[in-house]
């Protein structure tokens, strides 16, 4: 998820001042309910304090692409504190949660992380799973691997 | 593309075997946006620099800028493949091109894909090599010594060329630049026979930048026709291919080279012209939004020459030793860079460049070329800074004078056309100058040998023609070569041996056979 960098230094003093006043969480249900789409003004009306004069500031600046970005680069910023590393693994079919809690128990020996898995089923893989995590990819899909093979069949030399 | 059904189980068998994966990590990212043939991608954490990247459908890409949250790169194929948000993989492989012998007698692009039609080059992974390599350094060469001849009486004689040196031919379009390069080439048959596998066969790399197809097709049926393509590697990135293509097939032909010269080989590397290829930098860049300087050339474009002229060397003999890069001393790479001025303009932004970086320059201008002195090199501002030392020693004893001899004439011509009265050392002045003018001269395609030079000039700097009409001097020269080849083989071992100039000896050999020659004529 790419972040536009003017947002990122708003979320970043908006995430401090949060932290100083020990209302992480709240600020960030609040930005969820403005990335939900609920109309400012309600959002404005059950806001934390910071929120609320967040927002007003963003108006006051017209800074209303911050406003709509914000949500998702707070959010960012959050999981960075906590050490977490959220990703996708996609698969063919649903996969059950004991399969996710391996998979989970599995990444975060290997990257040292917790990690917050989201599945998503994607028939195109046909069998096996991608997994990706920030811009890195294990893919261990029957698909990957075909595209791999035919790399392969394509560059292998030719007796003459 | 045909594939053998047993060649296609075996590979399948190891891909069964090794199903279970590695597993591997890949880093990946998507592209923003496209455009112009350079694309930005978000993600691809621990991106290296001319990392080669993997776009769907087979298009392929180099990271050129590390941004703080893009990578730029410039796609090396279809552009129009490539759409926003398309993933992109690293392959955590720097830029590379095959190498080996398997390229020579072959046409490749940039990446060293064959583009002749003459299936697979057969080379495996580990003939794989990146394109930009570090030159070698101070201790690993020694100072050039042997001659690259190129057969052209003009440039052996006055400009010599040494292995391992960079020389610049320049001037005008139509100036005969690339027939000058097709005639050294040719004239490398002479090294070893033609043999690629004769270890003192001069081996050679043509790079044709932004050239017209017809052009280059023209050159490798020219080079098949007299057997040297059995010993060049044509790198082609014609006027159609991306400006990147076009930029990297410099370093890709310098890379090819390098593997003959670490292997203690002689290699001749042509890039044709280093002036497009700074344009097709200069697009690359710009797209790239690097800021432009003087004539919006990128910071960087003096680099973008000298790092690549720099990898011409002569190896020391004990490279090896210093660096287990070498497989062997005493190779060299002679580089001979080509720039086109405008209207004959040495003094525009990349000439000036290129003179600076090269070890002397080959000066052909359009106004000679017009009056029938082929080739048109203007004797008095081309120069080879090293390649004297390299001159066969009774080459340098017989065309000592030459250079001096000329200039003089070029002086007394401008009086003569007064038609004012010339005293007798003024007038000698002038008959010598017109004949050795016309001993200058040589046909396209007819490289000459060193001996047969030596003979020649040695019967104009000795003034035995000149009382021969100016215009029977070509007429002179093959009748006297031919009968010297025939009569007195003998002469062509003295002159390769001669330690101080040529012996009395070969000198009384040389004479009677100009005698001959001459009484035969008139």
């Amino acid at each position: 998820m790419r972040v536009d960098p003017v947002t990122a230094r708003w979320a970043q003093a908006l995430f401090n001042t949060a932290q100083r006043a020990d209302a992480v969480d709240e600020v960030e249900r609040d930005l969820d309910r403005i990335e939900r789409g609920d109309p400012l003004r309600e959002v404005v009306a059950g806001a934390h304090p910071l929120t609320r004069n967040f927002i007003e500031l963003c108006l006051l600046r017209h800074r209303r692409e911050v406003l709509e970005e914000i949500a998702p680069a707070f959010h960012q910023r959050v999981l960075i504190e906590r050490g977490v590393v959220e990703g996708v693994v996609e698969a063919p079919r649903a996969l059950g949660s004991s399969e996710l809690g391996k998979l989970k128990a599995a990444l975060a020996l290997r990257l040292g992380k917790d990690v917050i898995l989201t599945s998503r089923v994607n028939e195109e893989l046909l069998a096996g799973v991608r997994i990706l995590v920030g811009s890195n990819m294990i893919d261990q899909s029957v698909q990957g691997r075909l595209e791999e093979l035919r790399k392969k069949l394509e560059a292998a030399p030719l007796p003459a | 593309m045909d594939l053998r059904p047993a060649e296609v189980t075996s590979i399948l068998e190891k891909e069964i075997e090794n199903f279970g994966g590695d597993g591997r990590m890949q880093s990946v990212g998507q592209v923003l946006s496209v455009g112009d043939g350079v694309a930005r991608v978000y993600g691809l954490d621990d991106c290296m620099m001319n990392e080669l990247l993997e776009f769907p459908e087979g298009v392929r890409g180099i990271a050129l800028n590390l941004e703080e949250d893009n990578v730029g790169c410039v796609l090396l194929g279809d552009a129009a493949k490539v759409r926003e948000g398309d993933t992109v993989k690293a392959t955590g492989r720097i830029i590379s091109v095959p190498t080996g012998d398997a390229l020579l007698g072959r046409v490749v692009n940039a990446l060293g894909d064959p583009v002749d039609g003459k299936g697979p080059l057969g080379t495996t992974e580990s003939d794989l090599r990146p394109i930009e390599q570090p030159a070698p350094s101070v201790v690993e060469r020694q100072p050039v010594t042997e001659p690259l001849q190129t057969g052209i009486k003009a440039i052996d004689a006055m400009i010599p060329i040494g292995r391992g040196q960079r020389e610049l031919i320049i001037g005008d379009r139509q100036t005969g630049k690339t027939a000058l390069i097709i005639d050294t080439i040719l004239s490398q048959k002479n090294t070893g026979g033609g043999d690629p596998a004769n270890p003192e066969q001069v081996l050679c790399i043509y790079v044709a930048v932004a050239q017209k197809q017809s052009t280059v097709v023209d050159i490798v049926r020219r080079l098949e026709e007299a057997g040297a393509m059995r010993y060049t590697i044509v790198v082609m990135a014609s006027a159609i291919d991306e400006a990147s293509m076009q930029y990297l097939s410099c370093y890709a032909g310098a890379t090819m080279g390098e593997r003959f010269r670490d292997a203690g080989r002689h290699v001749a590397i042509f890039y044709d012209d280093l002036y497009k290829q700074a344009l097709a930098y200069r697009q690359v860049m710009l797209l790239l939004r690097r800021p432009p300087g003087r004539e919006a050339f990128p910071g960087d474009v003096f680099n973008l020459h000298s790092r690549l002229l720099e990898r011409a060397a002569k190896l020391a003999d004990n490279a090896p030793e210093i660096n287990p890069r070498y497989e062997a001393g005493g190779g060299s790479m002679t580089a001979l860079p080509v720039v086109e001025t405008q209207e004959g303009d040495v003094s525009a932004y990349i000439p000036t460049n290129v003179i600076s970086i090269t070890d002397g320059q080959i000066f052909l201008e359009a106004n000679l070329f017009n009056s029938g002195i082929r080739p048109a090199v203007n004797a008095g501002i081309s120069v080879s800074r090293v390649g004297g030392a390299a001159q066969i020693p009774a080459m340098k004893k017989t065309a000592g004078s030459l250079r001096l001899d000329l200039a003089q004439y070029r002086e007394l011509q401008a009086f003569a056309q007064f038609g004012s009265d010339l005293d007798k050392a003024t007038q000698d002045k002038l008959t010598r100058g017109e004949r050795l003018v016309e001993i200058l001269k040589q046909g396209q395609y007819r490289p000459f040998k060193v001996t047969d030079q030596v003979a020649i000039i040695y019967a104009g700097t000795s003034g035995a023609l000149d009382d021969l009409p100016a215009e029977r001097v070509s007429e002179f020269e093959s009748a006297f070569l031919e009968y010297l080849n025939a009569s007195h083989p003998e002469v062509a071992d003295q002159i390769l041996e001669a330690k101080k100039g040529l012996t009395d000896e070969t000198k009384a050999i040389l004479d009677q056979a100009i005698g001959t020659v001459k009484a035969q004529l008139v």
